[in-house]
């Protein structure tokens, strides 16, 4: 079997593999034919490219500093005293004074979206300004970089909010929420001697509260008017009714003239207070 | 207690393989690591020094390969050869070097490049006639590391590992992370190219170093 002959391009080609022995003995032979029997200057060619190698693989080393490895090792020696001062982790110490307005208003958010009554501006305001507090905390309480304060103050102050505002869920069921009790004037479209057929209701602040129509149980009122109605003291008591949206019954805790609306859901939860 | 440069070398590692000496180096031995950097340092710095084309700087950044090497010991992995693994670091800084150094004096052309890299007047300029043997032997090495400098970073970087550092084709496969066949078809490129620079050289018979 008869090979074709080698070209001087590919020849030429093979001159860095066959410098590095990296040639197949097939290769090998055929480039070793065609250098031997070349009249276009190849073996030139590859003289020329073999000294070129050589004078690169000839460079003479750069040689070290006599104290390198000292050297070395002095810097490896203040990285590890430099770490050994910092802390391993990145600890974000967020203030309770700080982070408490954000807990606790996280967790009223978390009421106000159980309710599904509107968040007015106001409530919005506080929750931001609580937030902002915390957040301050947060980055004034770590030791980290910025960045990692940052992130570390968002993501306490709103999971931490959420944890506590489920905190004082769980608490509510065993206590009334004092910041609504007591201090909600009910008013509604009512009629002197009547029933009440819509029960709206505000905080002292003017806060939207609660908002009933249509099937609410029969309530009698002493008098009745557009702004405020006054519940009777003979409507203490349980009532068993069923109200629209999951509220179970209903509890009057009202002495007349001061009207204390109570409601809990059906596993006794309070559900809102006014 | 500070290491001095004589008791760096400890007679219980000096027998061992690179990838046994980085497991006490991961176990925080001292002497292990100094073993390393005595075996290593002078591959490195000239590494960095052929990359860059300067003594001084190369001896920082070295240590600097040095300092990552133990600072990110536990990342090592022992299946992999610890040659391979340094000399990834050590391009790495090195072209970053190269990198950094462009862009604080705002070069974009080749001249400028030759400039932060190496002094291109001596690789462009005729040696001329000299009769002084060691002056001609540093005027050529001079023109050598001249045009090392003056082909491109992907080929200069293959030189440096096959030429110089003597790495086998898979090592630099795993130095760059490119494939086989692109090494071999770079050195090739890059002998080439090297080899019209130096042409003049070459060609005119002083080849000597």
């Amino acid at each position: 079997m008869s090979s074709k002959p080698m070209n001087c391009k590919t020849a030429r080609s093979l001159f860095s593999a066959r410098i590095d022995d990296d040639l197949s003995p097939m290769e090998a032979g055929s480039l070793e034919m065609h250098l031997r029997d070349c009249k276009d200057g190849c073996r030139d060619q590859w003289a020329v490219f073999e000294s070129t190698v050589r004078m690169v693989r000839a460079l003479p080393p750069v040689e070290p500093d006599p104290s390198f490895v000292g050297r070395v090792l002095d810097r490896v020696r203040a990285w590890e005293a430099q770490e050994a001062g910092r802390p391993v982790s990145a600890p974000v110490r967020v203030p309770w004074s700080t982070s408490v307005p954000v807990f606790g208003l996280a967790g009223r958010l978390r009421e106000w979206f159980k309710m599904g009554d509107p968040i007015s501006l106001g409530d919005l305001g506080d929750w931001i300004r609580g937030f902002a507090g915390g957040f301050a905390g947060g980055l004034a309480g770590s030791r980290v970089l910025v960045p990692v304060r940052v992130v570390a103050a968002v993501v306490l102050g709103v999971v931490g909010g959420l944890a506590i505002g489920q905190q004082a869920l769980l608490s509510n069921r065993a206590a009334p929420l004092p910041e609504l009790a007591g201090r909600t004037t009910v008013s509604a479209a009512t009629v002197p001697g009547g029933e009440v057929d819509r029960v709206r209701s505000t905080t002292d602040a003017g806060r939207p509260f609660g908002d009933l129509a249509g099937d609410i149980p029969p309530v009698r009122v002493a008098r009745g008017g557009a702004d405020s109605v006054r519940v009777q003291p003979d409507d203490v008591g349980d009532d068993p009714a069923t109200y629209p949206g999951g509220i179970g019954s209903r509890q009057v805790l009202t002495k007349p003239g001061d009207a204390r609306l109570r409601m809990t859901n059906t596993d006794g939860r309070p559900q809102f207070i006014f | 207690m500070q290491l001095s440069e004589n008791k760096v070398t400890v007679p219980l590692f000096s027998g061992l393989p690179d990838e046994e000496l980085m497991e006490h180096v991961v176990r925080n031995s001292e002497a292990a690591f100094a073993m390393l950097v005595d075996r290593y340092r002078g591959r490195i710095i000239n590494l960095v020094c052929r990359f860059i084309n300067d003594r001084e700087r190369a001896q920082e950044i070295a240590q600097e390969v040095f300092l990552r090497v133990f600072v990110h010991r536990e990342r090592y992995r022992p299946s992999g050869k610890f040659s391979t693994w340094i000399y990834t670091i050590a391009a790495n800084l090195a072209k970053n070097e190269i990198r950094r150094r462009v862009r604080a004096r705002g070069v974009v052309s080749l001249d400028g490049l030759l400039e932060v890299t190496g002094d291109s007047s001596r690789f462009l300029a005729d040696p001329g006639p000299r009769s002084d043997q060691r002056v001609r032997q540093r005027e050529v090495r001079e023109w050598v590391e001249g045009a090392m400098q003056a082909i491109p970073e992907k080929y200069r970087e293959v030189i440096i590992l096959r030429d110089m550092q003597q790495l086998s084709y898979e090592e630099i496969e795993q130095v760059l992370g490119i494939p086989g066949g692109t090494v071999r078809s770079r050195i090739n490129r890059a002998r080439a190219a090297l080899q019209e620079k130096l042409s003049g050289l070459v060609e005119g018979g002083i080849d000597e170093l």
